[in-house]
């Protein structure tokens, strides 16, 4: 699912990035690539989400939200 | 390090430019030019290309990398790419007090050993470690001048190593210096964005076949891992980060949330956050103008009694130019600039006190989602908020919007909204025209009229001139902290002196140039002469009682305003664009107060009472009220409102967005584009109204 449909306060894991390099590039840079796992804090819903992610917190915007492709992660997996 | 701390994340008031300055430190004298913050060097947002071209076009004999120690992992990958391209490095770990206060551990001498170059702590808010990381940049720019650097290797995997190997031989002719074959070899193969533009020994035009060869490498390497080789060299250089952190970084066992997420679970919530939003921008709104009132009064009334000092150097009634020009010309000017010294004061300490709180960033976060569909950003809400008060302060305030499409169609849509100086005018003119109880309905309509129409305009500017997609938006959230207070006055004040330095001597210069356009041509002797002959022989007429003799003496001043200004330049522009504004149902008198609105939008006021000849001010402003309502109608004054409300921006505004923009193109389109909005707006009102009325 997009991280931009996620619902909050889960853990979360990084499955794909649907987008061009340059943005692949930005997220790789603070280590946001295929297999991290991060918990969302608030946010979607056509709006920008707010990510805690190893000791940081992140302000992804909702059209970057929207090319990240999530799935549940840990005790939240299906 | 300078001693003019900039700000930090990648945010509020960004180094727009790089900024420079200069430090002595025993023998050495460093030029240190502060970039943007960036994660990397290679994605593609406005800071980065910044960072870049600065970076790879000049040659410096030091980088400093300022890292973020409380967050090493996110920030050292920027330093291992300056290093693959063997830039002559120092890291910095900033906020080193951080990192004791949560009870993290770094190994600072084998951060130092394994990157084969200097580390030092330091803390930018105490000082502490500055002077070690400047002898440290003066060791470094000594021993190795000249000298070629050692790069650092990070392994990409066998399928890329063996690419590189193969390809930099091919890549050598093409650079100008050995230690780049390395790093033009992995560009070219990861194909993304002008290789020229990334470093200056490279001449890649001249190598076709390079670039042929790094494509098909490329396409062969893509195949088989299924990912794009710019995302796998990023993944690979940020595990590189991630093992290097893992030997050098012991961080505490984290079980509770921290304070700030604690305190966002309440000022980020779905319900609370916005009305708690609301409230701060409520504090920050009547900061900026409601205390700084006191302080405006005080600042007029103290120029208003040097005016009257400076006036008794002549006699009383002296018609000398000189007067007129020091009094009114030059003073007036002065007046026109201190006014907003205390509002810009205030405000800047709100957007500083805002910003290096922490609180910022949130409020985008919060308003983002809400602005983004009208086309503005998430931070275009404050400027906006703020223009309700003054322009010129919201203009100052756009510097907080991260890139220069969102600041200029944040600026050129600002004049639209109301700001307090137009108030007097629809107050005066609604009530001179309509009853009390449609005045405030249509106070309403008039300040929503503006807002709709910049939030249109805003749309269309986007939609139009400035397309660029809205640059991909990521931020670090930092935790709350309390601002420090020597820096926040340092900034507020610096910030203030940059508006006296810039705008206010172009505002000042205006307006000596409206005041000589009012008083230009002087009114010949042969028809001064007998008004003044008459005034004198007012005062001296005995059969009058004292009251009867001033107010008959005030009369005569007024007509004589009048006859001054009719006669001046600006009164014969206004009475020459009559015809022009005509269809407007505007006469030459309004046209010329017009003219005398660009000083400052509520000496509209003060011209109509001229050029009417009435008296302006607490005490006579209905006789304004009534010779307007003798010689116009509702209409008339609704379109004049119309006017105000879009017409042109004043010369403030004019000046600060010079400033801002750094051209004069934008604010003299503005100026135009606003004008001739007004003009078709007001024109189809009028002539609407016209026909509404004849029916």
């Amino acid at each position: 699912m997009r991280l931009g449909r996620a619902a909050p306060g889960r853990l979360l894991e990084l499955v794909r990035l649907q987008s061009g390099l340059g943005l692949a590039q930005r997220l790789a840079a603070l280590g946001l690539v295929p297999g991290a796992r991060f918990t969302l804090e608030s946010g979607g819903r056509r709006g920008p989400v707010l990510i805690s992610f190893q000791g940081t917190r992140l302000i992804l915007g909702h059209g970057m939200a929207e090319r990240i492709m999530v799935r549940l992660a840990g005790k939240d997996a299906p | 390090m300078v001693g003019a701390r900039q700000r930090t994340g990648n945010y509020p008031g960004v180094t727009v430019a790089a900024d420079q300055g200069r430090v002595r430190r025993g023998a050495w004298v460093f030029e240190v030019v502060d970039l943007p913050g960036t994660y990397s060097l290679l994605s593609d947002s406005q800071d980065e290309r910044v960072v870049r071209a600065a970076l790879l076009a000049d040659a410096f004999d030091a980088v400093v990398d300022v890292t973020d120690a409380s967050h090493l992992e996110r920030h050292l990958y920027l330093a291992v790419e300056l290093l693959e391209l063997g830039m002559p490095l120092v890291i910095a770990l900033n906020l080193w007090d951080r990192v004791s206060v949560e009870g993290a551990r770094i190994e600072v001498g084998l951060l130092s050993l394994l990157l084969g170059v200097p580390v030092v702590p330091t803390s930018g808010r105490s000082g502490e470690g500055i002077d070690r990381l400047l002898a440290a940049v003066g060791q470094l720019c000594e021993k190795r001048r000249g000298e070629l650097w050692p790069l650092l290797h990070v392994d990409y995997g066998r399928e890329i190593e063996r690419a590189v190997g193969w390809l930099g031989p091919l890549a050598e002719p093409c650079v100008a210096a050995p230690q780049c074959t390395r790093w033009c070899a992995l560009n070219v193969l990861e194909g993304g964005g002008p290789c020229l533009q990334r470093c200056r020994w490279c001449r890649l035009p001249q190598c076709p076949h390079l670039c042929e060869e790094a494509a098909q490498s490329r396409a062969q390497i893509e195949r088989r891992s299924g990912e794009e080789i710019g995302m796998t060299l990023a993944r690979r250089r940020y595990d590189y980060v991630a093992s290097l952190c893992a030997q050098v970084v012991t961080e505490p066992a984290r079980a509770e949330p921290s304070p700030s997420e604690r305190a966002d679970r309440i000022l980020l919530s779905r319900w609370l956050g916005l009305p708690l939003f609301g409230l701060i921008m409520f504090l920050v709104f009547q900061l900026t103008f409601t205390l700084a009132q006191p302080l405006v009064d005080a600042m007029e009334a103290g120029l208003s009694g040097l005016r009257r000092g400076m006036a008794s150097w002549w006699s009383a009634g002296s018609e000398s130019a000189w007067r007129s020009l020091w009094v009114d010309g030059v003073l007036g000017g002065v007046g026109n600039v201190a006014i907003f010294v205390p509002n810009i004061l205030l405000l800047f300490l709100c957007l500083a006190v805002l910003e290096q709180s922490g609180y910022m960033v949130r409020a985008m976060f919060l308003l983002d989602r809400w602005l983004h569909r009208l086309g503005l950003p998430g931070k275009g809400f404050i400027p906006m908020l703020i223009g309700f008060g003054c322009t010129v302060p919201a203009m100052m305030a756009t510097r907080t919007l991260a890139s220069r499409e969102d600041r200029l169609t944040t600026m050129l849509v600002l004049p639209l909204i109301s700001c307090s100086a137009r108030l007097p005018i629809y107050t005066l003119i609604l009530s001179a025209f309509f009853p009390l109880t449609c005045q405030a309905p249509l106070l309403w309509g008039i300040y929503l009229t503006g807002i709709v129409l910049a939030v249109l305009g805003a749309r269309l500017l986007r939609a139009t001139v400035f397309q660029s997609p809205p640059p991909p938006f990521i931020m670090e959230v930092p935790p709350y902290r309390m601002p420090p207070l020597i820096e926040l006055l340092r900034q507020v004040w610096e910030r203030t002196w940059a508006f006296l330095k810039n705008a206010g001597t172009l505002i000042l210069a205006l307006s000596v140039l409206l005041w000589a356009l009012s008083v230009w041509p002087r009114l010949p002797t042969r028809q001064l002469a007998p008004l003044l002959r008459e005034r004198a022989a007012a005062r001296e007429r005995q059969d009058l009682t004292g009251e009867q003799r001033q107010q008959l003496v005030r009369e005569l001043d007024r007509t004589l305003a009048r006859i001054k200004l009719e006669h001046s330049l600006m009164g014969r522009v206004g009475q020459g664009l009559a015809p022009v504004f005509e269809p407007l149902g505007f006469d030459g008198k309004i046209t010329t107060a017009l003219l005398g609105a660009f000083v400052a939008k509520e000496v509209l006021l003060a011209q109509l009472a001229v050029v009417h000849s009435v008296g302006h001010g607490a005490e006579s402003s209905l006789t304004l009220r009534e010779s307007l309502r003798q010689h116009y109608t509702p209409l008339q004054g609704l379109c004049l409102i119309l006017f105000c409300l879009i017409g042109t921006p004043c010369m403030a505004t004019f000046a600060i967005f010079k400033q801002e923009s750094g051209t004069w193109k934008w604010p003299l389109l503005q100026a135009a584009g606003l004008t001739a909005l007004a003009y078709g707006i007001t024109l189809v009102v009028y002539r609407l109204g016209t026909c509404l009325l004849n029916l």
